[in-house]
């Protein structure tokens, strides 16, 4: 495997912003940490020399681990960086989800060339029952995010980061025994909701 | 729903969630007050709370996400273990157990702390798990990890073993692929000495797999002996939660699949072939993927051969012996295979001896609960009876003993005693004789009985001196060990643990002798466990039909657990082979009453009466508690009182005697002069007193009246 270089953006000043409360820092910092996702699995990708038994899902969460590892960003932010690489892995499973939906819908007759629309690059592939439960549970989270955005936040943290509860409640700003409380009841709440979508979707 | 509102849903919801599912309906009348929508919100999240935490761990593994860390598990962990050890990190969990590395407090050690999983650990009975985690722990050899203990922390269900530095044989698999022949062949050999030593105890592992094969230095070790079989035995027979068969599917003998199949030691000879089998091919002998597929494969599948590369013959033909699926195809033991091996030209001829004397040198000073068994850990598993010949009359002798035993009357057991006495002075090497005398001093002893001019103590010294020789004689007599159980279970109330395991280890000897069967489902019944109980007696009918006192057992049995109609069949069959057998009268007469068949149980008492002798309260007990049947209060309390005025006549009265007195003066409404009888005989030392009072359906009325008889004293003995 070649060793990747460092992310060569900086995030630390508009972690602080992020700390600070500045929550406009996040939709620059988003992309930026969304890219740069893309970039490390694309650069892992080719250092497998197309070798095809780990799976996509398996792949984006090694890029994930190797960019919290090397990003440079201090302690007093880390938990938000984590916060913001959730995010990006959510956005990142949830496409590739999406994206294989639609090819299966269209009879794998719609081309989509790598690295462009896909986000992510191929390997064996998500079951069907992961790919239906995948999408459900990022609708399902769409809704939540209109209810009770900071719950949707949490899961985030919790599912897509596997952050701790001490994380989540730092990169949040709120204490651990909410997050875990608000964390206890999303995830109920969200399995209801995409068994619903779920059958519906059977039906 | 404003956030407000979220806000008071989350915290409705964990408070509910804190609180025994039995009570959470309460809870949400009082919260809601009258909320209705908030209400069926809340029971329809409650409802899917439990799938909801499954599928979101089970959506995580599959994305290949870290699941985020079950911070409650941690934390109650830390609770638990708090001022005991230190937890430094986790190490991985296998399946859904997690897996923490710790260091003990007090020795400055480090430990391995393993949790059972939540949804397994609600369903089982702490103090069994106990009473079965300190069975394992007396299991010392060089190739076992031991176990230091286990607990319970709120929910939480843990067990502690040392720290052994070094890898799996899963992870080495994983890096190096298949092992030379001659490294499988060492690592086969440690495993398969540990399973030898685990089976000469009894304790079967259920769970042998690369992961649980620890390879340190030069060594194999196994970890988790035992674990699947104690949690399962430990789990309550009323709640469903573990249906499944306990075990890792891809290495699981076939007849594991199906959790009514006895499962003995040959389900680890299996098992350990599939290891040896993977160290020599890199792969399994099945083309298999998911559970089920495994669990068809073993039970169908012709294994594929293992590769043509350098491996001994024998050694191929040995291994694929193992993976028979018929347990009787396969290598007898562990110890069988071994001999094979040691025969097979190798390299290692000498490791044997040099085994021998590291597993000596690790049982010296190790402190083992049971007396019975200091002398004999290190005894090679030979037998003594095969070299030990008897002589002709000797055995007759102890051959008419016995029959006279089984009278089961305190006349059969003085003569018994007078016979199996003369055979131990002509010869004092007959382990079996021994054995004997040992049953026949503890059944008359337990009753209050002289016999032959011992007094019921000098008995229980006698029971305990003559089942000790017959283990020291012979450690693989199926007989002493029946015996070491019963009386272990006699002079030790509380420690149901040593009667098991003596109990196990005669079972692991000779699955057909019924006897170890019979006691063994005594003991459990004693411990609580009807389930293991019904099964061990189910057994030891189906070995000896024509055993009264197993059939009594079960009419008693069905009488506890109110299966009246069933529990009569075995009843009547027991009287028609013995209509003499007090215990089957018994049996019958209280089931009758049970049944509103008054007039029946009298008959039964009648003819009791009319054998005589032997419990001599128990017939009017029951013709009084018959009495008030038919209505009769008059000859109810004419009875009670005669019963209670051969308390003065009778020496000792037994244990049974007294609680069927207290069961007939309830029953003529004399409930404080059957707490007073009751109290006299101290209950809460004594197990099976115990299981009278808790089970009987005319003391029942015991755990309402006076809970604290049915406490039982910690550490009791008679």
């Amino acid at each position: 495997m070649t060793t990747s270089p460092p992310p060569e953006v900086s995030f630390t000043p508009l972690l602080d912003a992020l700390a600070r409360g500045e929550r406009d820092a996040l939709h620059t910092l988003f992309p930026l940490v969304y890219e740069e996702l893309r970039a490390v699995a694309r650069r892992q990708r080719r250092g497998w020399r197309g070798d095809l038994t780990l799976e996509t899902t398996a792949l984006v969460h090694e890029a994930y681990l190797k960019l919290v590892d090397q990003a440079r960003v201090s302690a007093a932010s880390r938990a938000h960086f984590l916060a913001v690489a959730a995010k990006a892995m959510r956005q990142i499973l949830c496409n590739y989800a999406m994206h294989k939906r639609r090819l299966k819908r269209g009879g794998g007759i719609e081309h989509v060339p790598l690295d462009t629309d896909a986000d992510v690059p191929e390997g064996p592939d998500l079951s069907d029952e992961h790919t239906a439960m995948l999408t459900a549970l990022d609708d399902a989270l769409r809704t939540l995010e209109t209810v009770d955005r900071r719950q949707a936040e949490i899961v985030e943290c919790r599912f897509f980061g596997g952050m701790s509860i001490d994380d989540t409640a730092e990169a949040l700003a709120t204490s651990p025994a909410t997050v875990k409380r608000h964390w206890t009841l999303a995830r109920t709440w969200l399995y209801r909701e995409m068994k619903l979508r779920i059958l519906d979707a059977d039906a | 729903m404003t956030v407000h509102d979220r806000d008071r849903l989350s915290m409705l919801f964990e408070s509910a969630l804190s609180r025994p599912a039995a009570e959470r309906d309460l809870y949400l009348d009082e919260a809601c007050s009258g909320d209705a929508t908030l209400r069926r919100e809340l029971a329809s999240l409650l409802a899917a709370h439990t799938s909801a935490a499954e599928h979101f761990d089970a959506l995580a593994a599959s994305l290949h996400l870290a699941p985020p860390d079950d911070e409650q598990l941690v934390e109650a962990l830390r609770a638990a273990l708090a001022g005991t050890y230190r937890i430094e990190r986790e190490l991985g969990g296998g399946g859904m157990s997690r897996v923490f590395l710790a260091e003990e407090i007090a020795l400055g050690r480090r430990v391995v702390i393993k949790t059972v999983p939540r949804e397994t650990s609600a369903a089982v009975n702490l103090e069994r798990f106990r009473r079965e985690i300190a069975v394992i722990a007396q299991l010392q050899h060089p190739h076992i990890v031991p176990l230091l203990t286990a607990n319970a922390g709120g929910q939480l269900l843990f067990y502690t073993m040392p720290y052994v530095a070094g890898e799996s044989l899963r992870v080495k698999l994983a890096a190096s692929g298949p092992l030379a022949v001659s490294e499988a062949l060492a690592i086969w050999r440690d495993v398969l000495d540990a399973l030898a030593h685990a089976h000469a105890s009894a304790v079967v592992h259920r769970d042998v797999k690369p992961a649980n094969i620890l390879i340190s230095g030069r060594n194999a070790i196994v970890a988790d002996f035992g674990i699947a079989r104690a949690i399962e035995l430990s789990a309550s027979p009323t709640n469903a939660t573990i249906t499944g068969p306990i075990g890792t599917p891809a290495y699981m003998a076939p007849e594991q699949a199906n959790p009514h199949d006895p499962i003995d030691h040959r389900a680890d000879i299996y098992s350990a072939g599939l290891v040896m089998y993977e160290m020599l091919a890199g792969r399994t002998p099945f083309r298999a993927a998911t559970a089920r597929e495994y669990i068809t494969a073993h039970a169908t599948q012709t294994p594929e051969p293992l590769p043509d590369r350098d491996i001994p013959p024998r050694v191929a033909e040995l291994v694929m012996r193992c993976l028979a699926k018929e347990p009787e195809a396969r290598p007898a033991s562990a110890n069988a295979i071994l001999a094979e091996l040691d025969d097979a030209p190798s390299a290692h001829g000498h490791r044997r001896l040099r085994r021998w004397m590291l597993a000596a040198a690790a049982l010296t000073g190790v402190s083992v609960a049971m007396y019975a068994f200091r002398s004999n850990r290190a005894v090679p598993a030979t037998s003594r009876s095969t070299r030990h010949v008897v002589a002709d009359s000797v055995r007759q002798w102890y051959q008419r003993g016995k029959a006279e035993q089984h009278r089961r009357t305190r006349e059969g057991s003085s003569v018994a005693m007078r016979l199996l006495e003369r055979a131990v002075a002509a010869d004092s090497e007959f382990a079996n004789a021994w054995a004997a005398i040992a049953l026949t001093a503890q059944f008359a002893s337990i009753r209050g009985w002289h016999v032959n001019g011992r007094s019921p103590d000098s008995l229980v010294a006698l029971a305990v001196r003559a089942s000790r020789r017959a283990v020291d004689l012979d450690s693989t007599s199926v007989e002493a060990w029946t015996a070491a159980g019963k009386v272990a279970g006699t002079i030790d109330l509380e420690d149901r643990a040593s009667a098991l395991f003596a109990l196990r280890r005669a079972i692991a000897l000779d699955s057909n002798f019924a006897e170890a069967w019979f006691e063994f489902g005594l003991a459990e019944e004693e411990a609580l466990d009807p389930k293991e109980a019904e099964h061990a007696w189910l057994r030891a009918a189906a070995l000896d039909p024509a055993n009264v006192q197993v059939l009594a057992f079960l009419a008693f049995h069905c009488l506890w657990y109110d299966d009246f109609a069933q529990g009569q069949r075995w009843a009547d069959s027991a009287v028609a082979l013995s209509p003499s057998y007090f215990l089957a009268r018994d049996a019958a007469a209280y089931i009758a009453i049970a049944r509103g068949q008054a007039a029946t149980a009298a008959r039964h008492a009648e003819a009791e009466l009319r054998v005589g002798g032997h419990e001599p309260l128990i017939p009017p007990s029951i013709l009084a508690t018959a009495a008030i049947g038919q209505a009769d209060t008059a000859r109810a309390t004419r009875f009670a009182r005669q019963a209670e005025s051969l308390v003065v006549n009778t020496s000792r009265p037994s244990k049974h005697e007294v609680s069927y007195l207290a069961a007939a003066l309830a029953a003529v409404g004399d409930t404080s002069r059957a707490i007073r009888w009751l109290t006299a005989y101290s209950p809460r030392g004594d197990l099976h007193f115990q299981l009278h009072l808790k089970r009987d359906p005319g003391l029942r009325w015991i755990a309402r009246v006076q809970p604290a008889l049915l406490t039982p004293e910690p550490g009791t003995s008679r």
